[in-house]
């Protein structure tokens, strides 16, 4: 646009030589062509925004009571294997129920400037955002939602729905079964390598330390029973933040002159977690109760909302909250490890009894 | 008789048994490398040592697969070389001379067990090990002896099969990785080699000894 004004003004001066006439029709003659190459670029502006917005017109896209509703650049087949592939994910972990699912409406990648997802009436239900990934270069971009973020997104505002015990302990992604080999290592690194005394007494076999790790039982006084001063004074020399931070406060200087009170008191208001054990580690949890006891356990036990977490867990299981606890401790430390439930001598009778058979048929058979 | 059997045996299978009796005896030896008193030690040092015993745990059903593997090629090699004239000019039936055969290789499978159980035991004594962690050197002893003896039966029996039962074995195997090679052509994302590897590992799978827990020292 400025180049052509620029060419227009440069045109339009006048041209020595020239009567006033020849100006006056040559300037007409230019400004009706600029006037049509205006109009032009104008169609085509519009055209081009209207082919953008198209984009994010909206598409809705149901399965089994949940809905999706993506913009029209997410092709319909591959968001509708997103969002069924997205709820078998979370019924094969069993932590969110399929009720559930009829009370949200996730969508991604909509044009939500003239209120569009209110019209499309939903009623109460309520409205989530979920992730749309865009892949390709900006020639061939290509727009999908993946089954992960669905079951993300629902898993998320469940675990928001659910009572404070849960909405506290639980982790963000909880019931996506996405569990690598790496994972696993996670987990038994967080264990073996804390500094909390905890993590120590748990490696050590005990139970209690196991427990308390995991922050499952309801305890009075949480800093207190999960952190020695000690471990809190470790934790202020393990970075500079935290060093800085301790000696700028009063409470956090008491704290590193040995005043365990003062170091409860002093991570407390830094609003540090009061669960012992990181994400992995709870996630690891879950992931050992869902594998002995199945999907039906770990909904039951999510839908629980009386006692501790290890009270509900060992309640949806029929267990012993000990026993689940100490089968986590051997998984996580043998990273995976099945327990030695069978006797070697189980183990080994598939084996022999298809050993004798073969040597019975070869005692029986001829060389020929 | 047995005892002619046996040395004659012995001549063909001696070398692998004193070599695999030497692996089975200093294996578990290594876990005892990465450190011996753990009594006292943090969780950090007990997590890295758990790790490097596993690491040496993983080697066990290997030569548990070896020792089965030879000593049940070797108990037939000698009458494959003299294509069984040995084996028809004694006045045996065939079934007390296979049993013999068999008996023999048990025999010496149970060499390399009992290396095993004494450095299991040795490697034991030599660790102090701090609690939650504990050595299973009679179970390891056990399972390995059980492995090896599972192993040595099967190939046993496979070698020593009539020359059709050889080939329907290896008629059986032969389809299986002919259908993987089919299905990998057509991008069938299926292996029939692999499921029935898992079936074979996996309990009650025949094979599933060699893929428990292997660990001398355990949670």
């Amino acid at each position: 646009m400025i180049a052509l004004a620029a060419l227009l003004v440069v045109c339009a001066a006048p041209v020595r030589g020239q009567s006033p006439e020849e100006t006056d029709r040559r300037e007409r003659r230019l400004l009706a062509r600029a006037e049509s190459l205006l109009a032009q670029e104008e169609v085509q502006a519009a055209a081009t925004q209207g082919a953008f917005w198209s984009r994010f017109r909206p598409r809705v896209i149901q399965s089994r009571g949940a809905t999706l509703v993506v913009g029209e650049a997410v092709p319909a087949a591959s968001a509708q294997q997103a969002l069924d592939s997205g709820l078998t994910l979370l019924r094969t972990f069993g932590a969110v129920p399929e009720r559930f699912a009829g009370r949200l409406v996730l969508y991604g990648m909509v044009d939500t400037r003239r209120d569009t997802l209110s019209r499309l009436g939903f009623g109460s239900r309520r409205l989530l955002p979920v992730d749309v990934s865009q892949t390709g270069p900006d020639s061939a971009q290509s727009w999908s939602v993946g089954a992960g973020a669905v079951a993300w997104a629902r898993a998320a505002a469940y675990r928001d729905s659910l009572d404070v015990d849960w909405r506290h302990w639980l982790p963000y992604g909880y019931a996506v079964p996405h569990w690598t080999r790496s994972h696993t290592w996670q987990a038994f690194e967080e264990l073996t390598r804390s500094p909390f005394s905890v993590a120590g007494r748990c490696v050590a076999g005990e139970v209690a330390g196991c427990r308390l790790w995991l922050a499952i039982d309801r305890d009075a006084e949480p800093f207190a029973s999960r952190f020695t001063g000690a471990d809190l004074r470790n934790r202020l020399g393990e970075s500079s933040w935290w060093s800085n931070t301790a000696t700028a406060s009063e409470v956090g200087h008491t704290c590193i002159e040995g005043v365990d009170a003062a170091c409860v008191a002093f991570f407390r208001a830094q609003g540090y977690s009061d669960i012992s054990a990181p994400e992995t580690s709870r996630r690891g949890l879950l992931r050992v109760f869902h594998s002995l006891y199945g999907a039906d356990a770990v909904e039951r036990a999510v839908a629980d909302t009386t006692g501790s977490i290890a009270q509900r867990l060992a309640r949806a299981a029929g267990v012993n909250g000990d026993s689940l606890v100490m089968r986590w401790r051997y998984w996580t430390l043998t990273r995976g490890g099945q327990p030695r439930d069978r006797s070697t001598a189980a183990d080994a009778a598939p084996g022999l009894v298809l050993a004798m058979v073969l040597l019975a048929l070869v005692v029986r058979g001829r060389r020929s | 008789m047995f005892k002619q059997v046996l040395v004659a045996q012995w001549q063909t299978s001696k070398l692998a048994v004193g070599l695999l009796t030497l692996l089975s005896f200093c294996i578990p030896l290594l876990a005892v490398l990465y450190g011996g008193d753990l009594a006292g030690a943090g969780s950090e040092r007990v997590g890295d040592w758990l790790v490097a015993a596993d690491r040496v745990a993983q080697l066990l059903p290997f030569i548990a697969l070896l020792v089965g593997l030879l000593l049940g090629t070797l108990a037939w090699s000698a009458d494959i070389a003299g294509r069984h004239v040995y084996a028809l000019s004694l006045p045996l039936p065939r079934g007390l001379y296979v049993s013999m055969r068999f008996g023999a290789g048990a025999l010496f499978a149970t060499i390399p067990g009992a290396a095993m159980g004494l450095s299991s035991g040795i490697a034991t004594l030599a660790v102090a090990l701090p609690p939650g962690i504990h050595a299973y050197p009679v179970e390891l002893a056990l399972r390995f002896w059980l492995a090896s003896l599972t192993v040595f039966a099967i190939i046993f029996a496979i070698a020593g099969a009539s020359r059709r039962g050889q080939v329907i074995t290896i008629s059986v195997i032969g389809a299986a990785i002919t259908l993987d090679v089919v299905f990998l052509l057509f991008g069938v994302d299926y292996s029939v080699t692999a499921e029935a590897l898992l079936l074979l590992t996996s309990w009650p799978g025949p094979l599933s000894l060699l893929t428990g827990r292997w660990a001398l020292f355990d949670v």
